[in-house]
């Protein structure tokens, strides 16, 4: 095999085994041929460089978004991101004005007041499940405003959706019935909107504004919704998780950010690296090309993996190893190129507010003894649950 | 390395050391030059980088690839000094450079 242009193996982002470490995965595959091939999921592709990560993000000339970005495809295309530029730009270009730095740290105040309410609901217990209590609401509830979203139907969304991304290729019925309910709720609710009072969010957006030249159906409004979900239900909570994980761990990492040693805005890039909550998504070959070594052809399936990106020690020495001070502001948990994370102003305020405030009010928290992590499968990887201990206040 | 000066429509001029060959949203990125946004991380696909040349300096800079063009269909009060500037690499001629950036990205 020394002289084929890829690493063979059996990896597959859904394999409930596979997520607890696909990194293991990637290195061996690094230190083969750094291009790797699975025949699961219909075939596809998986560079193992940053570099060749970066290219594929990048280069949307080559690796189309146009056929899915996810792997196995989705039930419908989400928009905007099965789209590619100059298209892609023009939607993006209304959307952004929701997501911009000045808008998250406008919102600053707001994510402190569901942070401290959250933890007020706990902290007389003395434990918790950081996962189920602190961080995936704090998203959520953070999140939905901003799209337009009542708050009231935070449960059985989350739930439904987490259900969706987890279980996606391991109960396909069981998938395409919960897709088609989200369905009906997110057009009905855009459907609903268009008669209702004027707000200032995202689906008052998607409503009045033209994109790319013409006014969205309520179909389309679903397509824009059901993406901004994945993003506002499940990804940042994968990063507070695992950083409070990890500091809890480690509590002389703890200390370098209190005593303020280690600027919180270096620990947090680190965090957003080590744990790349988003691990993979999928481009489409579009003309030949080669990529870490390997001859690709048109219609190849490339699965770019940020995982793998964020664990290559030519740009990130010892990758497996948390380190607080590295400047890691190079990852690529939040993608590159056109796609780039439109939410990762608001990922980086909400993991700021999390973990200063779990270390002021949760000062002693402890991991419960004998917990074992659990990591979710599929494009998302994130932790099951965080049961902790702390003194009750 | 040579000095290119990026100017804000009321005036501010902020001068950033740029290096040969690297792009000018790159060196406009990294000196935290305002106006200049580089979404995408210089992939020519989103449209942030959006600045004015005059036709002066156009001499000194790589032309507009056809993808360059259709790219800045989607800024905001193009004009025909229109560039993005992730397009635009640095040479030694263009020590000195004035870059006018726009009023806003998005």
């Amino acid at each position: 095999m020394a002289d084929a242009p890829f690493t063979k193996t059996s990896y597959n982002h859904h394999d409930p085994d596979v997520a607890q470490d696909p990194y293991r995965i990637f290195a061996d595959v690094r230190a083969q041929c750094p291009m790797g091939r699975s025949e699961a999921l219909g075939g596809f592709y998986f560079p193992t460089t940053y570099d060749g990560v970066k290219r594929v993000f990048s280069d949307f000339r080559f690796f189309t978004s146009t056929k899915g970005s996810g792997l196995p495809d989705q039930v419908i295309r989400l928009l905007p991101v099965d789209l590619d530029p100059p298209q892609h730009t023009r939607w993006r270009r209304v959307l952004n004005r929701f997501f911009t730095r000045e808008a998250a740290d406008a919102d600053r105040p707001r994510v402190q007041g569901i942070a401290d309410t959250l933890i007020d609901s706990f902290i007389a217990k003395g434990e918790a499940d950081l996962v189920g209590e602190l961080t995936r609401p704090l998203l959520a509830m953070t999140m939905l405003p901003v799209l337009g979203i009542p708050t009231q139907h935070l449960r059985m969304l989350s739930d439904k959706l987490l259900w969706m991304v987890h279980n996606r290729t391991l109960d396909h019925e069981g998938w395409l019935q919960r897709y088609g309910e989200m369905g009906a709720f997110l057009t009905a609710m855009a459907a609903e909107r268009r008669a209702m009072p004027r707000q200032d969010d995202l689906l008052q957006c998607l409503i009045d504004e033209e994109f790319d030249g013409a006014r969205l159906t309520d179909e389309q409004c679903y397509q824009v919704l059901m993406l901004t979900l994945f993003g506002a239900l499940d990804s940042t909570s994968s990063a507070m998780s695992g950083a409070l994980y990890h500091l809890a761990l480690h509590p002389a990492d703890k200390g370098r950010l209190v005593s303020g040693e280690v600027a919180w805005a270096d620990a947090i890039e680190e965090f957003l690296r080590f744990t790349s909550p988003i691990q993979a998504l999928r481009r489409t070959v579009v003309q030949p090309t080669e990529v870490d070594r390997c001859p690709l052809a048109e219609g190849d399936v490339v699965l770019a993996l940020n995982g793998a990106a964020n664990r290559d020690p030519q740009k990130f020495p010892d990758p497996d190893t948390v380190r607080i001070e590295r400047d890691a502001r190079e990852h690529l948990s939040f993608g590159s190129g056109a796609h780039v994370c439109i939410g990762r102003h608001f990922a980086r305020v909400m993991l700021d507010v999390c973990l200063r405030t779990v270390l002021q009010r949760l000062e002693d928290y402890a991991v419960v003894p004998g917990f074992s992590p659990e990591y979710t499968p599929s494009e998302a990887r994130a932790l099951k649950s965080l049961p902790v201990t702390f003194t009750p206040a | 390395m040579v000095t290119i000066s990026f100017v804000r429509p009321d005036g501010a001029r902020h001068d950033v050391d740029a290096a040969i060959g690297e792009s000018l949203m790159a060196a406009a990125v990294r000196n935290g030059v305002p106006g200049i946004e580089g979404e995408c991380g210089g992939a020519c696909a989103c449209a942030t980088c959006h600045v004015f040349l005059s036709p002066a300096w156009e001499s000194v800079a790589n032309p507009a690839s056809d993808h360059e063009l259709a790219m800045l269909d989607c800024a905001i009060g193009v004009t025909a000094e229109s560039r993005l500037a992730c397009q635009i690499a640095v040479t030694e001629a263009m020590n000195g450079l004035y870059v006018a950036t726009p009023q806003s990205q998005r």
